[in-house]
């Protein structure tokens, strides 16, 4: 048998819906207030759970930097350290760091914009931890024929 | 879920105010029911919604109960009115009526008379008859609503049905 449809039921249901369309509006607009609070703090809620599953992934990422910062300073001390060690032991005195060096390189550029304007693009590179066999007049004249060379080329050409 | 909200607002209200007899409790236990159904049981199908929300409002309304009972218990003993100490404690809460608008409303005394009526149920009767015979709850949502067995939810209906049968009927049938 359907609850419902017990008349006596009826009559109790008719005059408790009635009841609900009695109350007075204060109550009403009281009860819709807070059923936007119960949903805005939900919504609330949940940013704040949001902020909170974010901290740990945070944390994790500044242990991350914090556990690679110090080793990459300690791959450029080393990667300085090893140009540093190249240098003493090479063959090459050290002048032709200091002073030589800006010279080939001036007749790098000198030679590469030679070639651009020739229409070619070979370059001739400063090496300078290749070749450590070779001394510093052998290099020299080494860059020093090549570019006559280019030069000579240009001309013809 | 403002949908839902909307449709059972008033009668989560009613049902609150029968129970606590205070229509700012009342408001109170409506706005803690829906704030815990929202942050718990929002992601749940909307068919177990109703079922759900009366579950929390129901325990809230029994928690109610509880500290309002101590509290009636301590104001009687402290009141000095041993007397009195049997008394269900809802029968001793003011009726709220009297400052409500039923009292202006054409079928007034038959609300009045309801509602006292269900008043003198017990609680488990009061909300099983409401969540059956008002919110339309099968055996097996009040079950739920109520964590109970169906079996209970039955014999709770049949008892309150019969009560208010008993009390009313000469003026309702």
């Amino acid at each position: 048998m359907n609850d419902k449809s017990d008349k006596f039921t009826k009559k109790i249901c008719s005059v408790l819906d009635q009841s609900l369309d009695d109350l007075d509006t204060a109550t009403v607009s009281k009860l819709s207030r807070l059923k936007y609070r119960a949903l805005d703090s939900a919504t609330s809620k949940k940013s704040w759970k949001l902020v909170w599953a974010g901290l740990p992934m945070t944390a994790v990422l500044l242990l991350i930097m914090l556990f690679n910062m110090p080793n990459t300073q300690h791959s450029q001390i080393d990667l300085q350290g090893v140009v540093e060690f190249n240098i003493l032991t090479d063959t090459e005195p050290l002048d032709f760091y200091t002073e030589d060096i800006e010279f080939y390189e001036w007749l790098s550029e000198v030679m590469e914009n030679d070639s651009e304007l020739s229409g070619q693009h070979t370059t001739v590179p400063v090496d300078t931890d290749s070749d450590n066999s070779l001394g510093s007049g052998n290099r020299r004249n080494t860059v020093a024929q090549s570019g006559n060379d280019r030069i000579s080329w240009s001309i013809r050409g | 879920m403002e949908e839902f909200f909307k449709s059972i607002e008033r009668q989560a209200y009613r049902m609150a105010l029968f129970s606590c007899s205070n229509q700012e409790d009342a408001l109170d236990l409506v706005q803690d029911a829906m704030c815990k159904f929202v942050e718990k049981y929002a992601e749940k199908p909307e068919e177990e919604w109703k079922a759900l929300f009366y579950r929390i409002l129901q325990n809230k309304i029994r928690d109610f109960y509880r500290k309002e009972s101590v509290r009636s218990r301590w104001r009687i003993w402290l009141n000095g009115r041993a007397e009195e100490e049997d008394a269900e404690p809802l029968e001793q809460l003011a009726d709220p009526t009297g400052q409500t608008p039923e009292r202006e409303t054409g079928n007034r005394q038959m609300f009045d008379h309801l509602q006292q009526e269900l008043k003198k149920l017990s609680l488990k009767q009061q909300q099983v008859f409401l969540l059956r015979a008002w919110e339309g709850l099968s055996v097996n949502e009040a079950a739920l609503a109520m964590s109970c067995s169906e079996g209970t939810i039955k014999t709770h209906y049949f008892r309150a049905t019969e009560r208010l049968r008993k009390k009313l009927g000469d003026h309702w049938l």
